[in-house]
């Protein structure tokens, strides 16, 4: 039943993030606040990664099959994310995006408790099972942050305040999260191989993760076509992420996922 | 705009050759298709690249067109359901139910390995460091796209159907329903599934409804453990995974049909009535037996979930005859065929003695597997790259 002292993880989380992002909000050259600031995010990302270990250990599986326990993976990278860019290049800005997304996930799960389910049905217990998740759900965090990035980026424009920097980070992120996001792709080719006889069958979910490859294939394909425009890409680059979240989330919902072999309930 | 007249070219050709699947090649025929395109490639590169249009296919605009326009079949192919009989009329003749085989992710996949070809071959030299990576990325695809495409065409899968105590069997089925032969003979000697414990839940006899206590309401039982569902406190006295019903017990027997069964005692906390008693999921032989907890609530019982299902398989070819297991995720290879397995009969559950093997023939999946290396070689150049430009 470990599913039920989720809340006090949760918010424990929540509280040491935002007190985290207040201190260095408030952190000046007067006020030596940055470096407590700094220990309650890092503190806020154990307390959830304890209730990781915890409820693997429960399970007696990995906790990668529903939805709700994927969201925790993404809070955890996301919020990883967040503080090392913070660590190493200083935006603030990109810190608080990131804490706020990874706290909205945590409240997603708070809102929508899980089922302690701990089945975990044959065509999951693979070895490839761990590798396919955890990739990918990187590559999700680090696309999210590039999209973030980009709307981060179109605020600058707007407000005319606009560097270049901004559009490279984003092109730095894409570069990284799209080597993820292929690695996932062709690892769950190799494991679809294995599980169910053949690589690539046009199942909606591996339809729509295609679709997703090919989104961000086209952003890096087109900042190589016309490098001066800026709007574009940045608009596409926050585009792109939706599609992202339709093959996350979204493809319950569509009429053409009837028969997904990807939907192992969850909610 | 070359898009524009290529999917109008994919649309008409799918319009005029309409109802007829594309349902791809066979050998040789897909050999010679494949190398025609390889050598119309070369002859394009090394006679006609100065050409203008030649020269734009190669180019980045021409990538990002057809990036464009795969991606977009890509997408009518993700939103509008595929092989639904009741599609409106003008989705039919467009063809945009049945994409799979259809005429424009062919020409949108042709006008793909073009652009992809040509650009692989304007830059295939000089083999350098900082080429190396562009090469694997963009050869890798290209030969994943090639080599699946052309070799779906001479993909065989079969179902077998099995059954214990019966002989020995070579013919499978094909996806059309067609007896084809296979180069050994397959024979079930035991077929054994292993299930979680069952699980519990509380549901409301009139609105169908389950308690939503979301934690809980449905949780794998143990004996002598015991679980709150909202107001209930239910405590397992006793479980028997193999049981029939009795005149007011269920006994333990350990034959075909059995079901789990578990002898609870619930009480609510608010009412503190209590009420004791047998529940099971029940199976093909018998009903399912729930225990009412007050005038609207059941307490109940799930099917249990298999944890692993597996067949116990002689091969038998010509010269050997071969025992092996086969599992989900644990496909066994003989003479170029790999052997999965696919389901079982599901209204017997785990008293099934009946087993669904595939038999999956690829022969172009070696070619696939050097794309999907290639590229994630390809993949680790640009986690590589996307570090270094942060770097400068």
């Amino acid at each position: 039943m470990f599913w039920m002292n989720f809340h006090v993880f949760a918010i424990s989380t929540i509280i040491l993030w935002f007190a985290g992002i207040l201190m260095i909000g408030l952190a000046g050259k007067m006020i030596r606040l940055e470096w407590p600031g700094k220990i309650c995010i890092l503190l806020g990302i154990i307390s959830i990664l304890y209730f990781i270990v915890i409820l693997w250990i429960n399970l007696e599986r990995p906790p990668m099959r529903t939805l709700g326990e994927t969201r925790l993976w993404y809070t955890i990278f996301l919020s990883v994310i967040g503080l090392i860019t913070y660590l190493r290049w200083k935006y603030k800005t990109l810190l608080v995006f990131t804490i706020v997304m990874a706290v909205l996930f945590l409240l997603i799960n708070l809102l929508h408790p899980e089922n302690y389910d701990k089945t975990l049905m044959p065509a999951l217990q693979s070895p490839w099972f761990i590798p396919h998740v955890i990739v990918y759900i990187l590559s999700y965090a680090i696309l999210a942050f590039s999209s973030m990035v980009a709307a981060y980026g179109l605020f600058k424009v707007y407000y005319k305040t606009f560097d270049a920097i901004t559009i490279r980070l984003a092109d730095n992120l894409v570069y990284i999260g799209f080597a993820f996001l292929t690695m996932g792709l062709l690892f769950g080719a190799l494991w679809a191989k294995e599980a169910w006889g053949h690589y690539w069958t046009w199942d909606p979910k591996e339809t729509w993760a295609f679709l997703t490859w090919l989104s961000y294939l086209l952003y890096i394909h087109f900042r190589m076509f016309q490098p001066g425009k800026i709007k574009t890409p940045l608009w596409a680059l926050s585009l792109a992420f939706i599609v992202l979240l339709i093959c996350w989330f979204g493809i319950n919902y569509l009429p053409s996922a009837e028969n997904s072999v990807h939907v192992y309930g969850g909610e | 705009m070359i898009v524009l007249e290529l999917l109008l070219l994919g649309l008409i050709l799918q319009v005029l050759l309409g109802g007829k699947h594309f349902t791809g090649l066979q050998w040789p025929l897909n050999m010679v298709a494949g190398i025609t395109l390889i050598i119309l490639l070369f002859i394009f590169h090394l006679f006609f690249r100065r050409k203008p249009f030649i020269k734009w296919l190669s180019s980045v605009p021409a990538a990002v067109s057809s990036i464009t326009f795969f991606a977009f079949v890509v997408f009518l192919l993700g939103f509008i359901p595929q092989q639904n009989p009741d599609a409106p009329g003008l989705i039919k003749i467009l063809g945009l139910s049945s994409i799979r085989n259809g005429w424009l992710l062919f020409v949108s996949g042709l006008y793909l390995l073009t652009c992809l070809g040509l650009v692989i071959l304007r830059r295939i030299l000089p083999i350098n460091r900082r080429n190396i990576g562009f090469l694997f990325n963009h050869a890798g695809l290209w030969i994943i796209v090639f080599a699946g495409s052309l070799g779906s065409g001479d993909l065989i899968r079969l179902t077998v159907q099995l059954t214990e105590g019966y002989g020995s069997q070579n013919i499978g089925l094909d996806q059309a329903g067609n007896a084809v032969s296979l180069p050994f003979s397959l024979k079930l000697l035991d077929f054994a599934i292993d299930e979680y414990p069952p699980k519990i839940g509380i549901g409301n006899t009139k609105t169908g409804e389950l308690v939503d206590d979301s934690h809980i309401r449905l949780s794998l039982i143990e004996e002598d453990q015991q679980y709150l569902i909202n107001d209930w406190k239910v405590r397992i006295n006793k479980i028997l995974l193999n049981a029939y019903p009795g005149l007011d017990e269920y006994i333990s027997i350990d034959s075909t049909g059995a079901a789990s069964a578990a002898l609870i005692s619930v009480r609510n906390l608010r009412t503190n009535s209590e009420s004791e008693g047998w529940i099971s999921c029940g199976s093909f032989a018998f009903p399912p037996t729930f225990l009412p907890v007050d005038n609207d609530y059941v307490i109940f019982m799930e099917q249990p979930e298999p944890e692993k299902y597996l067949s116990l398989i002689e091969i038998v070819q010509h010269d050997k005859t071969d025992t092996v297991t086969i599992e989900v995720n644990k496909p066994k290879r003989v003479k170029r065929f790999s052997l999965y397995q696919l389901s079982y009969d599901e209204h017997l559950g785990k008293w099934s003695t009946t087993s669904v093997i595939e038999a999956v023939k690829d022969p172009w999946l070696p070619v696939v597997y050097t794309g999907i290396i290639m590229m994630l070689a390809g993949s680790v150049y640009l986690f590589w790259k996307g570090n270094e430009i942060r770097k400068e």
